[in-house]
């Protein structure tokens, strides 16, 4: 587990919660939004374990957990019995996994919200991924949120609060994980893992605001080498003949499977028939990931053909390559390849299928035949 | 002591102190007064409009020491336990996470026949009723139309529709509003007083404005402001807080709308992205903003003025002077769509961009779609079903002639059928090019079933789609009513299922000899012709090219009801 000290980025957010642990004013239940990658989950331990914290340091403008008491050896170890993570099972957080149901395994605000901690100071219970959890399984916090236990912390992550109850919302402080800014987050992958300025401004555009995705991105070497693999691959693109996009298409699906490192993930293994589901929704993901990375490069091209000069671009590396094929189109163009990409990757959530859905943008991707 | 959130430390603690409710607060205060208790409330309403307060107060005020009295005491040994929520007569049950009838029954059902211990009435409150399941609520129904005379339910949801029509009938229902702007301020006002710090009032304003009518909200919005500030609260402070966007950056961006530079649609959109603004919060901010603009250009002085404050109002005047509300609607429109975008997909840098640039297409509608005609600057020629009428008349092609027809019995059931729109999903992609495209399988199906009405239905031809009635065309007086009266229903089932729909219904008319086949091609794509714009027949054909016509028909129908060919013609 982490303290408020090991964290970067989201200093206002951090602020705010140091405040209120300072002036002791945290109330008891919390919702902590922001994209995935924005680093929901390290700041909800990190308050997790200070609020558990017997002696917590108290200093200036700083409050933190200890890191010497047993409750938070046991917190950085993760084992921490009255710190509970409470993950979706499967698709959805169901309405057992927090209390009691017949013919289920024990929930867990049944078992352990009515008694005091022991251990620590406070019983945090953490719950992921707040808006998958069922109807149901929501309505079910809402009076537990409104009117916790003295000793309780709930601490609800979710991507943004219109995804969850209204009712849920309006129960908890909402504390935002703002996007960092591009700059900061340039210039901590300038200074912690020595990339140059180019690439590291690539990027920062890339990760949208995400520092954990930046973060992530920038550790994994790969990444730089897919990166260029897909932009070789859009270069060759606003040129190529129509007559090619079924040659395209099949190209779109092989850089997807090549797109491991961007898509965050483990190489889909080579596992048996049982489970094919899973590999099949890894192979979607990369697909994504690739549909996401020529977005960037379809919208330099837009921007370059609309702005010219002034454009603020992504990929500042390939500047004049990407001058000369903007030339090539007209903005129209380029914002209906944006267009077919986005309706591509929504298609991708919903399932259909991959070989039809590549044929096809590549056909809306390629010079029309006329021009 | 542990930290209480602020919208728990200032729950209203009496009826006085409860804003913005006084005609459920009257009623009960009225009631109390005249002794006349119900037996079961049932309070509905958004989110953090004080149900449960209410709830409370209506617990104290029957059973307070001092007689059931409109004004509890809030000082005697119950008034006390109720409000720690310590007392043994005011039962509170969380219907959400104890939905199941075992838990009605353990809680309620098999305790209401028990005096109450210490109090004058037991109270039971049952909060979030709507979770309850079907089976609980069934449970509850006899207890709760007539309950010993010292027990008192109060069901308190925000979603009123989720409780059954029994439940409802049984209870005395309450309405609790939404709070207006102004009582949200006022309510702020006074936490901010209580807690012994400062605000602007724009931060104030700013708070009410986010809270959307609940006054839980705005108290934790203010607790999440309050967290971020350091001694006085401002409205930059709030805007970090609840992540809004702020007013200067949005007049920013509606000047350049305003505009017709692409460029500077991206210029603006990278520049507000760099600075690490979340595009979802700058959309809504966006939304909103344009939505005050909306008021002010559509004239709404009054409203803008109470909502937005003079000061503001001025400020944002020559903003809202660079735009129709035809323009401010549409663009609106673009937004709510940009909005549902953004929760779908990761790539907010380009639906912002792509966002700003249609926006500002939609800020110039004269350029691309015509503005819709204002109603005041046109007065009215012709009553609106009239003028809508002639308008469709002349967009669609001239009216086609229709053959005679006979009309038969059906034909007042068909009309009043409901319409197939609402009941089938594809409703909407059946044309009548799909029609005549699907008939031959229709046929097959039908032919399968009875071989024999299969005969009499190769004889209709498709004359016209109206809505969900197909009208088949038959020569032979036979063959119609042979299906009319006994095939019909076989028909429409073979016919939705060959269409994959529900809910289409056929008319069998009879048509006349020389007014044959060509309606049903020059029928294609054309509206129902109105009663009022049917043409004549058309005069009848030369008669050779009719004969060789019939011949042609009669040579296919030959070949088709034979399965065969033509070997050799002699004609």
């Amino acid at each position: 587990m982490t303290r408020f000290c090991t964290l970067t980025g989201q200093e206002s957010a951090i602020g705010a919660l140091q405040q209120a642990f300072r002036s002791s004013a945290l109330p008891g239940s919390l919702l902590f939004t922001g994209a995935a990658g924005s680093g929901k989950a390290a700041l909800a331990l990190a308050a997790a374990q200070t609020a558990a914290c017997h002696r917590p340091l108290q200093q200036q403008n700083l409050f933190d957990a200890c890191g010497q008491c047993p409750s938070c050896l046991l917190a950085q170890e993760n084992k921490h019995p009255e710190i509970v993570s409470i993950f979706p099972a499967g698709e959805q957080l169901q309405i057992w996994q927090l209390w009691d149901r017949d013919n289920h395994p024990p929930g867990v605000l049944s078992r352990s919200l009515n008694f005091a901690p022991v251990l620590g100071k406070k019983r945090v219970f953490i719950i992921h991924e707040a808006e998958r959890l069922t109807e149901g399984a929501a309505n079910s916090l809402l009076k537990v949120l409104e009117e916790p236990p003295d000793y309780a912390l709930f601490i609800l992550l979710a991507v943004h609060s219109a995804r969850i109850l209204s009712t849920l919302v309006s129960r908890c402080c909402h504390i935002r994980l703002q996007p960092v800014a591009a700059a900061a987050i340039q210039n901590l992958l300038q200074s912690r893992f020595n990339l140059p300025s180019e690439q590291a401004a690539l990027l920062a555009a890339c990760s949208e605001g995400r520092i954990g995705q930046a973060v992530r991105m920038a550790a994994t070497p790969e990444i730089g080498s897919e990166m260029e693999k897909i932009l070789d691959f859009a270069c060759s693109l606003p040129q190529a003949q129509r007559a090619s996009s079924l040659r395209i298409a099949e190209q779109l699906r092989k850089l997807g499977a090549q797109t491991i490192a961007l898509a965050g993930q483990e190489p889909a293994e080579a596992t048996g028939d049982a489970d094919t589901a899973p590999r099949e929704r890894a192979a979607r993901r990369q697909l994504a990931a690739l549909f996401e990375m020529l977005m960037t490069f379809y919208r330099d091209l837009l921007a370059l053909s609309l702005c010219r000069e002034q454009a603020v671009l992504i990929h500042r590396d390939r500047a004049a390559m990407l001058q000369f094929l903007a030339s090539c189109g007209s903005p129209e163009r380029w914002s209906e390849c944006l267009n077919s990409l986005m309706l591509a990757r929504r298609r991708l959530d919903a399932n259909a299928a991959v070989n039809l859905l590549t044929e096809s943008l590549a056909m809306s991707l390629l010079r029309p035949e006329a021009s | 002591m542990a930290y209480i959130a602020l919208y728990r430390k200032y729950r209203s603690q009496s009826f006085e102190e409860l804003m913005g409710q006084e005609g459920v607060t009257t009623t009960l205060r009225n009631a109390i007064a005249a002794g006349k208790i119900g037996h079961a409330y049932l309070f509905h309403g958004a989110r953090g409009c004080g149900k449960t307060s209410t709830a409370r107060l209506l617990a104290r005020a029957l059973n307070c020491e001092k007689g059931p009295t409109p004004t509890p005491c809030g000082e005697c040994r119950i008034c006390v336990s109720i409000r720690e929520g310590s007392c043994l007569d005011v039962l509170e049950m969380d219907a959400a996470s104890e939905t199941g009838i075992d838990d009605v029954r353990e809680k309620v059902i098999e305790n209401v026949q028990y005096v109450p211990a210490e109090a004058r009435y037991k109270v039971y409150i049952i909060d979030e009723v709507h979770d309850l399941s079907a089976k609980a609520f069934d449970a509850l129904l006899k207890t709760l139309e007539e309950p010993p005379a010292h027990v008192v339910f109060v069901l308190a949801t925000t979603e009123y529709h989720k409780v059954p029509i029994t439940i409802r009938s049984r209870c005395m229902s309450f309405q609790f509003r939404r709070g207006s702007l102004h009582d949200l301020s006022r309510a702020i006002e006074r936490v901010i007083a209580a807690e012994g710090s400062t605000a602007e009032p724009a931060a104030i304003q700013a708070i009410a404005r986010s809270a959307e009518g609940s006054w839980r909200d705005a108290l934790s919005l203010l607790e999440q402001a309050l967290a971020y500030s350091d001694g006085c609260l401002t409205e930059a402070t709030v805007q970090r807080a609840i992540g809004t966007v702020g007013e200067k950056e949005l007049e920013e961006t509606a000047r350049m709308l305003a505009g017709s530079d692409m460029g500077q649609a991206l210029l603006i959109a990278g520049r507000l992205m760099e600075t690490g603004v979340d595009a979802r919060q700058l959309l809504a901010s966006l939304q909103g903003y344009l939505r005050d603009l909306l008021l002010i250009a559509a004239g709404a002085e009054q409203t803008a003025l109470q909502e937005l404050g003079a000061e503001r109002l001025e400020r944002m005047k020559p903003a809202a002077a660079l735009f129709t509300p035809q323009s401010l609607l549409q663009m609106g429109a673009e937004l709510a769509q940009a909005e549902r975008e953004v929760r779908a997909s990761n790539f907010h840098r380009w639906i912002l961009e792509r966002t700003l640039m249609r926006l500002q297409t939609a800020a110039h509608p004269s350029a691309a779609v015509p503005a819709l005609p204002v109603r005041t600057q046109q007065p009215e020629l012709h009553p609106p079903s009239s003028a809508a009428r002639t308008e469709a008349a002349a967009a669609a092609p001239p009216p086609i002639p229709r053959p005679a027809l006979t009309h038969t019995p059906e034909d007042a059931a068909a009309e009043t059928a409901p319409a197939a729109q609402t009941e089938s999903r594809f409703a909407e992609a059946i044309t009548l090019e799909v029609l005549q495209r699907a008939w031959p399988r229709v046929l097959k199906l039908f032919e399968k079933a009875s071989p024999r009405g299969g005969a009499f239905l190769k004889e209709a031809r498709i004359l016209a789609l109206e809505k969900s009635v197909v009208r088949l065309g038959f020569e032979s007086a036979f063959a119609c009513e042979q299906i009319n009266s006994k095939g019909k229903e076989m028909v429409e089932r073979k016919l939705n299922e060959a269409l994959q729909t529900q809910g289409y219904r056929i008319r069998c008319e009879m048509i006349e000899q020389n007014a044959l086949a060509k309606p049903a091609q020059t029928a294609k794509s054309a509206p129902p012709p109105q009663d009022g714009l049917l043409a004549e027949k058309p005069s009848g054909s030369s008669a050779p090219q009719a004969a060789s016509a019939q011949d042609e028909t009669f040579i296919q129908e030959v070949i088709n009801v034979f399965d065969g060919e033509v070997v050799n013609s002699d004609a």
